[in-house]
């Protein structure tokens, strides 16, 4: 079982949401966070104040996956993120030991989408 | 000899100055005048509470909210107190008498012109209120509340108040032909000035120059400033003490010179910087509407145009060229804007004035001493008040002390001071 986390263009978020949905995966987590480090930033100025930025903001997305179905799922998020465009942001792949469902109790060790 | 004649022609067409005087009550007027007091009272709460509360830091909102929140109060009571007396009633050419103390005198059918005085009083006690609000935003982020308090109370009675009294009391600037129909000089320049003193005394924030403050929220901004806009037809057509075509047109020229000094100040920025912000656009309209303030009673539609076209350029120099020259740290523009955008309409009134609308010409119409005159008035109120902010603040500082200590600023006022937070997520 794999725990796929990738940080993407917020506007992508859509497309990415449909993408999965499309593969059988029903539920993954989206929260919005600020990214440093894509070699991308812009400036900003306030008044006398001018800055640059180099925390964006971004929208992060995690979800479990079977490992069946995480090459797929890589691809599938990767198509629907991707702009071409510096910013686009990272997958990060991760291996998974188990879930447990909070409601029932019980342990996943391997499902094909969580 | 000229210029004499009209200065008499100002004090009897414009100053608001006759206290307690029998008259019949106008309901028009007073109905008019009624909602005016309302909408000057908006400009401060909330409008100039949301207006700064979005420019500073998320620490510090809560502070900012309840910093003008409580100067409203206080000024009010001060007012009440002391201030309207002093301002308003019968005593010599530098200040009032102390008649009206505690409001004495001042009945149910106590009338100036054709309103009750007791609405004419709490019209004057809402710009009394906003002056030292505007105040905060040059220190914000860093003074003691107590301090603000204390400096709050002292400043209207000891600069506010005076500073009216000349204008519009009956006192030296009047009486020499000053124009200011709502506040250009007795409201923006004296506290931009106070504000540009308090930020020279009080210090730069930490870490100003090496770290960002960015706002936290333009939002709140945007519809702060459009509080401002809106309670600012109070504030000019009120001046008028009446529902009639003078206000009328106060309030024409006040749409005309906000709307104009927005367009202006996004273009230099557009221009200068490539976009046009929005924290410029509303920065713009509040430069106008303050360059229009004094001048509102006396211009009409073309000239309120060009005040606020002129306002616009020159608040954002203001806020950006002066203050990065000179590197002091006049947090929320206190100066460049109410302070710069006062000075600017004060001398544009006397370029601009009409007889055919105020009784009085200015520049454009033959009458160059006006302007002259409007110098004087600028110079007076910039001397006395920076003198006399300056003399407050020093001696706060060496009593209770101005400013908060380092650990408190870094932390934020809101919990440190208040004990609460403006967000709790």
């Amino acid at each position: 079982m794999k725990y796929v986390i990738a940080v993407i263009q917020s506007h992508r978020l859509e497309n990415v949401r449909d993408a999965l949905v499309g593969l059988g995966i029903g539920a993954f987590t989206a929260y919005e966070v600020r990214r440093f480090g894509d070699s991308e930033e812009h400036t900003e100025f306030y008044r006398a104040a001018e800055f640059s930025v180099g925390f964006l903001p971004k929208t992060k997305i995690e979800f479990a996956v079977s490992d069946e179905l995480a090459d797929r799922a890589v691809k599938a998020l990767r198509d629907a993120a991707t702009t071409g465009s510096v910013g686009d942001g990272r997958i990060y792949v991760l291996e998974l030991a188990r879930t447990v469902q909070i409601k029932s109790g019980r342990i996943d060790a391997d499902v094909a989408a969580l | 000899m000229k210029v004499g004649a009209w200065a008499l022609a100002a004090l009897v067409l414009v100053v608001p100055q006759a206290r307690a005087q029998d008259g019949a009550i106008d309901s028009g007027n007073t109905a008019w005048m009624l909602v005016s007091t309302a909408l000057v009272i908006l400009m401060t709460v909330p409008g100039l509470v949301l207006f700064y509360g979005g420019l500073v830091r998320k620490k510090n909102v809560l502070a900012t909210f309840v910093q003008c929140f409580a100067t409203c109060a206080l000024v009010s009571v001060v007012w009440m107190i002391a201030g309207y007396s002093l301002a308003f009633s019968p005593g010599n050419a530098f200040v009032g008498g102390f008649g009206a103390l505690f409001l004495g005198g001042m009945e149910i059918g106590s009338t100036v012109g054709t309103i009750p005085e007791s609405v004419f009083m709490t019209f004057q006690m809402a710009f009394a209120v906003i002056a030292p609000a505007l105040i905060t935003g040059a220190y914000a982020d860093r003074m003691k509340f107590s301090a603000m308090l204390v400096f709050n109370a002292a400043w209207v009675l000891l600069v506010y108040t005076p500073v009216c009294h000349w204008v519009w009391g009956g006192g030296f600037l009047g009486s020499e032909g000053v124009l200011d129909y709502a506040g250009g000089t007795v409201v923006h320049i004296n506290a931009g000035v106070a504000g540009l003193v308090a930020a020279l005394v009080i210090g730069k924030r930490l870490r100003y120059g090496s770290e960002h403050f960015p706002p936290h929220s333009l939002a709140f901004s945007v519809v702060g400033a459009a509080l401002l806009w809106f309670g600012w037809f109070g504030f000019n057509a009120g001046s008028a003490l009446a529902a009639d075509g003078r206000a009328g047109m106060a309030l024409a020229v006040t749409q005309i010179a906000a709307a104009g000094a927005t367009l202006s100040w996004m273009a230099v920025e557009w221009i200068l910087r490539g976009k046009p912000s929005g924290l410029g656009l509303i920065s713009g309209a509040v430069g106008g509407l303050v360059a229009i303030t004094p001048a509102a009673g006396f211009v009409g539609p073309a000239s309120g145009l060009a005040i606020g076209l002129i306002a616009g350029v020159a608040c954002y120099w203001g806020a950006n060229a002066l203050k990065r020259q000179f590197n002091y740290d006049d947090s929320l523009d206190a100066f460049g804007i109410h302070g710069v955008g006062g000075i600017v309409g004060a001398l544009l009134t006397g370029v601009f004035a009409s007889a055919s609308i105020g009784g009085v010409p200015g520049l454009i119409e033959g009458n160059a001493g006006q302007v002259l005159t409007q110098l004087w008035g600028t110079l007076a109120t910039i001397a006395y008040c920076a003198a006399v902010t300056w003399i407050i603040l020093f001696a706060i500082r060496k009593t209770i002390g101005l400013r908060v200590d380092e650990k408190t600023e870094t932390v934020g006022l809101d919990i440190a001071l208040h004990g609460q937070r403006a967000y709790e997520m």
